[in-house]
């Protein structure tokens, strides 16, 4: 069901970057919604684990694994905590606008929003679900480039509505597969914030999606987490997965 | 009846260790529930001042708008932008205003290299504020001028947390109003004592500043505080307010969405962003909030009151054991002087005045306890406030200046002197009514 096809990039980290060209031909447009297609489940369903490692020069190296099921035909989403044991059974449920985080201590879910840090990591909770580059971005300019041995367009984005995170955003996007492989987060004054890498790619059922995440903190010195997806699959979820009453029932 | 009195009045002092060790009783019942009635009411006041000066004013008006994909925003537009409702709403009550002061406030994490902060970043027009600087208890460092655009008043605790001295950069980061990620650039001009309270314990930086990170327009803002000449105004001038704006409805006013904030009211203590929930009526404009002081201390009104109660109990306890001694005493002193009742009524005294003269002894008794005890309440309550307390920062906010404080209003001591003086009545009544009833030609012939 699953099949790897794109282990193909260098540690991120370690990229070096190149722009050259300014990619005059290239319909914009047509590129952000090919990103999009790739990265969209339609109406087939996701599940994987996610296990997340956050080092902070602070806090040291905390290890959290959770359980992802997705449903992007209804812009819904579910992460469970397995581990560790103090988070377990707290949950992230997506349905439609709303946001909702369980906590199993008190019982609670309590509205938060996609552009909330998840689990105090770098990455956010937008991370997790499906956007479109099309719809939320303007592209402001498009060059040709080199990341590592790989041709790119160095897309150059600006938030086209207030729904996303960052309101300025680059792109690596690979020029043969349309896949992102690296983005800079810019701040509204436009200041650097997070660099995420995204190595690894799978093909799941219809979809592209990155098996590996690395996100950089670039205000908090040496802070960043990596993300990694494993028990990649598109079977179909039964569609009580994506309630509150599922969410309380998994703590029991 | 003068002459009852004067023989009542001289009664109380024939058996002196006696009435010392009633009365003695009675002024501790006394001087127990004045001290923790004067405890509460100057703590009420020292932690109402404190959270006026905290918050900043009397009554706060926020304001909150509608985005196209239904996000609650948190902003009070300039007049040219919408706000103009609120400036002629505030015209109304300008008289009973001493001060009018806008800010604005973000959650954010402070950053210094590689480590991190909460904090509440409060944006406020220092210089339009005559009364903020000499709020300020400075710890280190100086305030900014009116050229540092990016200045940064820090709590010491959070400077401390950071390991940040004067004159670094600080990083920001904050979010806007519709939740986007911003960050912006501070020097820390100066550090400030703790105020104590976690809950207010903010940042200050310039509101202009604040307003370009989290994405209002110049000259707009997020909160509107109101100092009143008469803080116990308050609630009358949230109600003209309240009359001329636009607000959210009654129903819910206050409302908790499910863990959320209430539907229509802003993050205004820098609550996550929230978005109207499916099936709520959305609004045009903006939709205004105002909320008191009297509102921030229902909850430690509540506990005021409780603690009120609990000294009342004690006091009635204390009270009811002292008084099964009177009930004793007074039954001691019937059969002490049942010849001398006798007596009294054979030569003409009424049953009335018999009763009459053990009430008021008893009354007496009760007054001379009450007194006692709220002269020893009065010099406990002048000991204790004259101590400087080193305490712990939490403590301080109940306290002024390190010192505790005692208000005792002057109807609770007239409520627990009129409750004493009626226990004391009820407390003598039986004896009396027995020794009013005696037989005079029997009293004389008792060996008593």
């Amino acid at each position: 069901m699953t099949r790897r096809y794109a282990v193909a990039v260098l540690c991120a980290a370690g990229l070096l970057a190149g722009t050259g060209l300014p990619a005059a031909d290239v319909d914009v447009q047509a590129l952000l919604v090919e990103i999009d297609r790739q990265r969209s489940f339609g109406d087939q369903d996701f599940s994987a684990v996610l296990t997340l490692i956050s080092e902070d020069p602070e806090e040291g190296v905390e290890r959290t694994v959770a359980q992802q099921f997705r449903r992007d035909a209804d812009d819904a989403f579910l992460i469970l905590i397995r581990d560790p044991a103090v988070q377990r059974g707290q949950g992230y449920l997506r349905q439609g606008d709303n946001l909702w985080f369980y906590d199993p201590e008190s019982r609670k879910f309590s509205h938060t929003s996609l552009k909330e840090a998840f689990q105090d990591t770098d990455a956010r909770n937008s991370d997790f679900g499906d956007f479109s580059f099309a719809e939320d971005y303007a592209v402001r300019s498009i060059e040709e480039g080199t990341l590592g041995r790989y041709a790119v367009y160095v897309l150059d984005l600006q938030a086209a509505s207030d729904e996303v995170t960052y309101p300025f955003l680059k792109a690596w996007v690979t020029r043969e597969a349309s896949l992102v492989l690296k983005t800079e987060d810019y701040s509204l004054t436009e200041r650097l914030m997070r660099t995420s890498y995204y190595p690894r790619y799978a093909r799941v059922g219809s979809a592209v999606v990155p098996t590996e995440m690395i996100f950089v903190d670039e205000l908090v010195e040496g802070k960043k987490t990596r993300i990694s997806m494993t028990d990649l699959s598109a079977a179909a979820i039964p569609d009580s997965v994506f309630t509150k009453a599922y969410v309380e029932r998994a703590n029991r | 009846m003068p002459g009852g009195l004067r023989i009542a009045f001289r009664n109380t002092g024939r058996q002196k260790k006696r009435t010392v060790l009633l009365a003695g009783a009675i002024a501790f019942g006394v001087l127990v529930v004045t001290v923790l009635n004067g405890f509460t009411g100057g703590v009420s006041r020292n932690i109402e001042r404190a959270l006026t000066n905290l918050i900043g004013g009397h009554v706060y008006v926020s304001g909150t708008e509608l985005t196209e994909s239904r996000l609650i925003v948190n902003v009070i537009r300039n007049a040219e932008g919408g706000g103009a409702p609120l400036a002629a709403a505030v015209a109304e009550v300008e008289g009973r205003i001493a001060e009018l002061n806008r800010r604005s406030r973000a959650l954010g994490t402070l950053i210094f290299g590689s480590r991190q902060a909460n904090q509440f970043i409060e944006g406020v027009d220092w210089h339009g504020e005559p009364d903020f600087f000499p709020s300020l208890s400075l710890t280190g460092g100086a305030l900014p001028g009116a050229e540092q655009r990016n200045a940064l008043i820090l709590p010491q605790a959070a400077a401390e947390r950071l390991r940040v001295a004067v004159g670094d950069q600080v990083l920001a980061r904050v979010a806007t109003v519709t939740g986007q990620q911003n960050v912006g650039e501070f020097v820390l001009a100066a550090t400030i004592e703790d105020s104590g309270f976690t809950a207010f314990s903010s940042a200050f930086v310039r509101l202009d500043y604040l307003g370009e990170l989290i994405g209002t327009g110049a000259g707009e803002f997020q909160l509107l505080h109101l100092y009143l000449r008469d803080p116990r105004q308050a609630d009358r001038v949230a109600e003209v307010l309240r009359a001329r704006l636009p607000t959210a409805p009654e129903e819910q006013r206050g409302e908790e969405a499910e863990g959320g904030p209430p539907p229509g009211v802003p993050g205004a203590f820098g609550a996550a962003v929230s978005r109207l929930p499916a099936g709520e009526e959305p609004w045009q404009g903006t939709r205004y909030e105002i909320t008191t002081i009297d509102d921030v201390m229902a909850q430690a009104s509540d506990l005021f009151r409780v603690l009120d109660i609990v000294s009342l109990v004690v006091f009635l306890i204390l009270l009811t054991i002292t008084m099964v001694g009177v009930v004793n005493t007074f039954r001691m002193v019937l059969l002490e002087r049942i010849r001398e009742i006798g007596t009294m009524r054979a030569v003409g005294m009424q049953r009335g005045t018999v009763r009459a003269i053990f009430l008021m002894e008893a009354g007496f008794i009760g007054l001379l306890g009450a007194l006692a005890g709220l002269v020893l309440a009065a010099v406990a309550m002048l000991v204790l406030s004259g101590l400087t307390l080193d305490t712990d920062s939490p403590l301080q906010f109940f306290l002024d200046d390190g010192r505790l404080t005692f208000a005792v209003p002057p109807l609770s001591i007239a409520a627990n002197v009129a409750i004493l003086l009626a226990l004391s009545l009820l407390a003598a009544l039986i004896p009396a009514r027995r020794a009013a009833g005696m037989d005079p030609a029997a009293a004389l012939r008792s060996s008593t």
